[in-house]
């Protein structure tokens, strides 16, 4: 049993372009409420206007990328997972522990980095 | 005194050890672009003058970068 052993973490996915404002609200909220549901914090959700991609994902030219910090235990990963894997609109997903990665772009909350 | 061959004479001192506050993110993709060559490919060391320590690190960046189609894995 892992207690107090959670971390930062970073999430950015890549969705379908094609996706319009309610669709991409709804998948922002549930990956929202995954965090919730295991008791983890919000710190920032971040939407990136319709970028386009350096290469085609899925025959997409162009994606739609949402990046979400948190703090919350790595119990809740494989939901998360489970989440982005088994959603068709989303082309691609990343999920990485903030502090394993020292050169990230600092956000606030990043208090317990030595 | 030895001739130089190479056309670049890049600093000797790493980017990133100079500025620590620059950031190595894969979502800051400007700055990665400086460490990947016109094909797309990452940069050698002797080129850029980057330390070892931030070489790992940008490496794992720019390859997040390439996975999330941020960069791309190879051009033209």
């Amino acid at each position: 049993m892992a207690e107090t052993g959670a971390k930062l973490y970073e999430t950015i996915a890549l969705f379908n372009p094609e996706l319009d404002e309610e669709a991409m609200g709804e998948r922002v909220q549930r990956m929202e409420s995954v965090i919730g549901e295991h008791g983890g914090k919000m710190m920032s959700v971040n939407r990136w206007k319709k970028r386009r991609l350096a290469f085609p994902v899925k025959k997409h030219e162009e994606g739609l990328y949402v990046v979400l910090r948190f703090v919350a235990d790595k119990a809740l990963l494989p939901d998360l997972d489970y989440l982005l894997r088994y959603d068709e609109q989303c082309l691609r997903y990343l999920v990485l522990d903030v502090a394993r990665y020292p050169g990230m772009v600092r956000a606030k909350a990043k208090g317990e980095d030595k | 005194m030895r001739a130089t061959f190479r056309r670049f004479r890049q600093s000797k001192v790493c980017t990133f050890c100079v500025e620590p506050q620059l950031p190595i993110d894969y979502k800051v993709v400007a700055l990665l672009q400086k460490f990947i060559s016109e094909r797309g490919k990452l940069m050698p060391r002797r080129r850029t003058g980057v330390c070892a320590k931030h070489q790992r690190m940008l490496t794992r960046a720019i390859k997040h970068a390439r996975y999330m189609a941020l960069l791309p894995y190879t051009k033209r």
